[in-house]
Parts: structure tokens; C-alpha cells; sequence
């Protein structure tokens, strides 16, 4: 995208005329110097490096904006999540470009031809100055698109006629090159690679390698794409609810087919939904056992679909199960038995965490430690229990999130004999104790001192754990 | 005579068709007893059957308490889950009461509406030995759509109320604490209202060491059962 920064700069702001030449500029050494222009800009004879004033000289009307390559790249990295909806292995390259391998995906597209021309409508429709290039490896496509003509390159002998320029080597190398009259690529392929090797290094054989597809270069995608996926490409953009569950309920008919086929069930799904502005939704459900019930996924699905606003419409959507597990045999509906009933309780326990949150469903799972505040942990439903030591004396069935101090009426031996919490009084009848806990003093630091608890009974046989602390009096639990 | 006899028998027949069945459908689940003769008999299924619905007013620890008591007693590997809008439950303290707390799955959420939908989605749902659910009211409408999602998931269903708005549910109970002899648990256990049984009332402790329950005085005073009521 040859004028990327410009490009953003004007899709974030809609009151500007996109006729109007437009220059990013930031201060440099020997004052304002333009870092990027538009089209209009470029046409006129602008071009990154010119000090403002040269530019305004050149072209009065110059409209200019502070360069902010940080939001560039942000953008440049939002612009390849919408791209995911072409191909699975999308990266951002260099500032300004996007690299993606449409190998075994363009068909979907009705081949490399389609493809590209709906690439380049889409991209433009959103405000993107865009040169494609499609070819059989992804430093020839850089070449194709930047010092060639663009489109679909078949084979690689048009190569040897760009600059070496094409191959994206540092400045001196280009310059060295240059001076020794290798000015093409072809001029370079001619050459025996050992004393090119050892005149210009490793690096110039390597990039010739990869230009010509003799060593893979990978593409380091955003994410790397889940092999189990299902899209819809919508003939029209949709915006209601009813359309969008439609949609998902085809996919996860297409998905749960394909992971079926493959003998796995989803543990994690992801639905993107591509919006016809540029934006992408992204809404994830778990699973705790592996599943491949369209019915079930939907349900977990069903509850967060509000969250998507379909802004001006949806064009493609997109599921797609990133962590999955074997899961053998049919997923039939389930039967009376203790796999059904193991199914039934796993799938519930999803959806209470699709609609409660998954910290919100939870195991008690006891830890070893004597203070109360720490001898509990919230594990996931179906973690592997843990035995500890189940504690030494009798525990409440309800434990305070905090210790609340309570006023003590002592009697003339100093023991309470009522205290006061929630305003309402308590006259003790019994007083069992004390079991002293001393905090762990690998929880070190300023450790609070040991605590001396108590069970006590209320002239109603309410019974209440207190604990004294410094002298200090507390409530900590109910007892059943 | 003859004539009188015949009507005895019907009604009795009659009686015992409405023990077997909830609203005209047959309950077809097993019963998970007390294992205590008092209480287990003054409930025409002799213990509370699976697949229905039964409430529970009181004070909160006490109904905890006793809860764990009964649900421990019920044999079965099958889960528990028990969905609360506090932070509060302790499981260390329940296990005391025979709950085996590695089939206990605890949901919360704050929000009420969200703790009867997850209750009837639970019931509904095979697998769970018994569902728990804190919820301050249910209308006699969400009773029913309770009790119904009980009968299709084979489960016991155990609302832990705190108004007295009309129900569907088969039983009520109210646990308040009571003045213990130091040292087990007692509670005042009122057995409100019970479909095709009769109000009744105990004092009853909870044994720790052998985890039963054990009959300390039957208040078989009705009136003080209908005073509750």
C-alpha cells in the first residue's frame, strides 16, 4: 500500500476532501520534513523527505497532518485481522504492505484472478490505495508488487528484469551493486553464487533463494490459523439478529461436519464477523469437554450474539475451532447412560460459564494451609481434584469474605458473654476454644499475629467462629 | 357396611395415587431418605423423591447445614451443584455434614434472574445428583417451570426461598438453629407443607461422628406447625 500512512490518516477523519494533495510531516533536523504523501500529493511532485516549505512552495493548497507511525501500525495490524477473511495466513509486512498465503484458498475465491480483484475492491472500498501481486513465493510478490507491474506473476523469469532494488537489500549493498553495473535482478542470477557469497555475504545468495523459491520463506502469521474452519461469504451485507444466526447456525453445521470427519471435538471457538467498514468482532466460547453438537455450540454462542453490532452490515463470517480434542465415535443425543449424563453436566457447566463468566462456576478445592482466607482455591470444574488434610477441628459452613470485628461484653473473668454485629446483640451461652492459627511464615513479611478462634453459641443456638486477635475481638464464620 | 368399606378403599387408593404422582404424572424416580424413621414418615414417599422440587426458609447456615447433612446421606457419585449469590460458602465446613465436597460445583452470580435461569437449566439437565439454589422470590409460574424441569432431568431440585409466595413445590421446609447440648448441631426442623402428607415439626441433631441425624423431640403439636405456616 504505497500511501498507507496517508491512507489512514484520511479514513480516520471523514470531513476531509480527498482531492485535496495531503502530506504527513514530522520535525526533523533542518526543520519540517514530509514523511509520507498521498496520490494528489505525489502527482504534484511531492515526496517523502522534502522540507515542508519546499512542498507548500511546490503545491500552496498542501494539506498536512502529524505523522504517527505508531497508529500506522496499529492500523496496518487491524487491516490484516479484516484480511484474515481471505486467507488464514495473513502478517503485517514492513510498514506498509500485507502479506498473505492464499495457497489452497484462492479457489474458494474462484482462483488467484477473482481473488485478487475482489482483494483489490474490498481494500479500495475502504479507502486503501492497494498494489497487488500474487506469486509463487512471497519475495517475488514483494518484487511483483512494489518494482513490477502487479497482478498474478506465472513463473519467475519477469524477475530478472526489475532492479535489484526488488530484492529489498540494505542501502550499501544496492549502492555496491549499482556501481559494479549490476543494476538487475537477472544480471545477479547469472553470477556463480560463491564469489557473489563471499563479496556481498550469505545475505544476497539467501535473498536470491527466496526469490526464486529455493529456500521456503515462511510468513510469520498474526495468529496461526486453527485447521478446523468453516466461512460464509454473504451475497449481501446483514445486520439482523435473526440473519446472523441463521449464518452461524450453517457454519457450526459445516464446522461440527468437518470436525466429525476428523474424529475431534472443539474445546475453543472463535465466530469473527467481517463488517463491510473494515471493523472485525471477535466473540469466543469454551467448552470443558470436547464437543461437536451444533445445537450445544449455538446455545453457547446464543447468549453473547447481542454483543456484535453489525454497524453497517456483515459481509463474511467466520468460525473457526483453534484447540480441539480427539473425540472419538458419533456425538449422539444424550442417552440414558453415564456418558450421557457426564455430557449433560460438562455441556451445562459451559453454558453457565458462557452466561455467568468461567470464573463464576467453580470447585472448592482445598489447600493445605491452617489460615481460613487461604485454604480454599477456585478450581475449574473439572480439574483433577487434589487431595489435602481436611482441617483439625470443626469449620463453618459460612466464611465472611473478611473478618468483621465485633464489640465483646466480657464477663468478670474477662470472657465475652455477648457481643454485638449487625447491630443486633448476642448473648453467648457457650464458648468452645481456643484453637490457635498462626499464618504460614512463608506468607512472611508483615504477618499478621497467630489468632485464637472460638465456636459460640447464642441463647437461640445460632453459633458463630469468633476469633481474638491482639485483644481484638472478630467474627469469621456461621456455623450450620 | 359394605358400601363404607368401598369407600375406604378408594380413598385410600386415592391417597396413594397422589403420593406417586405430581399433577397428574407419575414420579418415577428413586427417593433419597432422611435415615431417620420420624422424618422419612411423615413423607408419603418416605424420604423426598428425585425429579421434583422442595424449598427450604430459615436461617441461612442452618438450611446449609442441614442441607449437606441430608445430601451427604444421598449415595451416589452423581454431582451437586449449588448456585449462590454470596461468596460465603465454605466446603470444609459442609464436608463436616457428610458432603463429600468433590461433587460439589458452586455457581454465583449476584444476579437473581440469572440464578433461576441457571437452577432451571441445571435441573433440566441429567447428571446432577440434586441442583441448590439461593433465590430470594419465585412466583407460583416459576415454580411450576422448576418442578417440570426437575421431572425432565431426573434430579432433586432444592430452592432456598426467603418469602412464602404460593408454590409448586412438593415439600417446604423451615430449619431454624436451636439451643444445642454443646455439642452437636441442633435444629428446629418444620416440615410446612407437604403434597398428600401433614405439616409437621422436630427438634433434631445432627451427629457428627456417625453422620445421622438423630430425633431429639417431635413437636407434634400441629398448631405449632400451622403457627409457622
Amino acid at each position: 500500500m504505497p500511501h498507507w500512512p496517508t491512507d489512514r490518516w484520511q479514513r480516520q477523519r471523514s470531513d476531509i476532501d480527498p482531492d485535496r494533495p495531503l502530506a504527513l510531516t514530522t520535525r526533523a533536523s533542518g526543520g519540517v520534513r514530509l514523511v509520507a504523501v498521498d496520490a494528489v500529493a505525489a502527482g504534484n511532485g511531492l515526496a517523502p523527505g522534502m522540507t515542508l516549505a519546499d512542498a507548500r512552495a511546490l503545491v500552496p493548497d498542501l494539506l498536512t497532518g502529524a505523522a504517527d507511525p505508531a497508529a500506522d501500525a496499529a492500523a496496518l495490524d487491524k487491516l490484516a485481522a479484516w484480511c484474515s477473511r481471505f486467507s488464514p495466513w495473513v502478517a503485517a509486512d514492513g510498514a506498509d504492505g500485507l502479506i498473505l498465503d492464499i495457497s489452497g484458498v484462492a479457489h474458494l475465491f474462484g482462483g488467484e484472478g477473482r481473488m485478487l480483484s475482489l482483494m483489490r475492491q474490498k481494500l479500495t472500498h475502504l479507502g486503501c490505495h492497494v498494489r497487488l501481486a500474487a506469486a509463487d513465493t512471497p519475495a517475488a510478490a514483494w518484487a511483483w508488487a512494489h518494482h513490477g507491474r502487479g497482478g498474478i506473476l506465472r513463473g519467475f523469469a519477469p524477475i530478472n528484469d526489475l532492479p535489484v532494488e526488488a530484492m529489498r537489500l540494505p542501502l550499501e549493498t544496492g549502492d555496491d551493486l549499482k556501481r559494479l553495473g549490476l543494476r538487475l535482478i537477472g544480471d545477479l542470477a547469472k553470477l556463480p553464487r560463491a564469489p557473489l557469497a563471499r563479496r556481498f555475504g550469505q545475505d544476497l545468495t539467501a535473498r536470491l533463494d527466496a526469490l526464486f523459491g529455493r529456500r521456503g520463506e515462511p510468513i510469520s502469521p498474526r495468529l496461526p490459523p486453527a485447521p478446523w474452519r468453516a466461512r460464509a461469504d454473504l451475497p449481501e451485507p446483514i445486520i439482523s439478529r435473526e440473519a446472523i444466526d441463521h449464518v452461524l447456525h450453517h457454519l457450526l453445521g459445516a464446522l461440527c461436519r468437518l470436525l466429525e470427519q476428523d474424529q475431534r471435538g472443539a474445546r475453543r471457538l472463535l465466530l469473527h464477523a467481517y463488517r463491510v467498514d473494515g471493523a472485525v468482532q471477535t466473540l469466543a466460547i469454551g467448552t470443558n469437554l470436547p464437543n461437536r453438537d451444533p445445537r450445544h455450540l449455538f446455545r453457547l454462542f446464543r447468549d453473547r450474539l447481542d454483543g456484535i453490532e453489525p454497524g453497517f452490515g456483515i459481509e463474511t463470517m467466520l468460525l473457526e475451532a483453534p484447540v480441539c480434542d480427539a473425540m472419538p465415535g458419533k456425538q449422539t443425543d444424550l442417552p440414558q447412560t453415564n456418558g450421557g449424563q457426564a455430557t449433560g453436566v460438562a455441556e451445562i457447566i459451559d453454558r453457565l460459564q458462557a452466561r455467568l463468566g468461567s470464573a463464576a462456576v467453580f470447585r472448592p478445592q482445598p489447600v493445605e494451609s491452617h489460615w481460613p482466607e487461604r485454604s480454599l482455591r477456585r478450581a475449574p470444574p473439572f480439574a483433577r481434584w487434589q487431595p489435602a488434610k481436611p482441617p483439625a477441628a470443626l469449620r463453618p459452613v459460612a466464611l465472611l469474605p473478611q473478618p468483621e470485628p465485633v464489640e465483646i461484653e466480657a464477663d468478670a473473668t474477662g470472657w465475652p458473654k455477648a457481643f454485638r454485629w449487625h447491630r443486633v446483640p448476642r448473648q453467648l451461652v457457650r464458648l468452645e476454644g481456643p484453637e490457635r492459627l498462626a499464618p504460614e511464615w512463608w506468607h512472611g513479611g508483615l504477618a499478621p499475629t497467630h489468632r485464637d478462634y472460638f465456636r459460640a453459641e447464642d441463647a437461640e443456638g445460632r453459633r458463630y467462629w469468633l476469633f481474638r486477635q491482639d485483644h481484638a475481638w472478630f467474627l469469621h464464620g456461621l456455623f450450620g | 357396611m359394605g358400601q363404607q368399606m368401598q369407600t375406604g378403599v378408594i380413598e385410600q387408593l386415592r391417597q396413594h395415587i397422589n403420593r406417586l404422582t405430581v399433577g397428574g404424572r407419575i414420579l418415577t424416580g428413586k427417593t433419597c431418605s432422611f435415615g431417620e424413621a420420624a422424618l422419612d414418615g411423615a413423607l408419603p414417599w418416605g424420604g423426598l423423591p428425585t425429579g421434583s422440587l422442595h424449598e427450604l426458609v430459615g436461617h441461612a447456615p442452618a438450611i446449609a447445614g442441614f442441607l449437606s447433612a441430608y445430601l451427604g446421606r444421598v449415595r451416589t457419585s452423581r454431582p451437586i451443584l449449588w448456585i449462590t449469590p454470596e461468596q460465603q460458602l465454605y466446603a470444609p465446613g459442609l464436608a463436616a455434614y457428610g458432603l463429600d465436597h468433590r461433587r460439589l460445583t458452586i455457581a454465583w452470580t449476584r444476579r437473581s434472574q440469572d440464578r433461576l435461569w441457571a437452577f432451571e437449566e441445571a435441573l433440566r439437565t441429567p447428571g446432577y445428583a440434586a441442583v441448590v439454589a439461593e433465590i430470594d422470590s419465585a412466583d407460583l409460574t416459576a415454580t411450576r417451570r422448576l418442578q417440570l424441569a426437575a421431572e425432565a432431568g431426573h434430579g432433586l431440585g432444592l430452592l432456598i426461598r426467603r418469602d412464602a409466595a404460593p408454590s409448586a413445590a412438593l415439600t417446604r421446609w423451615r430449619i431454624d438453629p436451636a439451643l444445642s447440648d454443646g455439642r452437636n448441631p441442633r435444629w428446629s426442623v418444620t416440615l410446612e407443607r407437604c403434597r398428600g402428607g401433614q405439616p409437621a415439626s422436630w427438634l433434631l441433631d445432627w451427629d457428627h461422628a456417625s453422620l445421622h441425624f438423630r430425633l431429639v423431640a417431635a413437636l407434634a403439636d400441629r398448631s405449632l406447625a400451622a403457627a409457622a405456616e
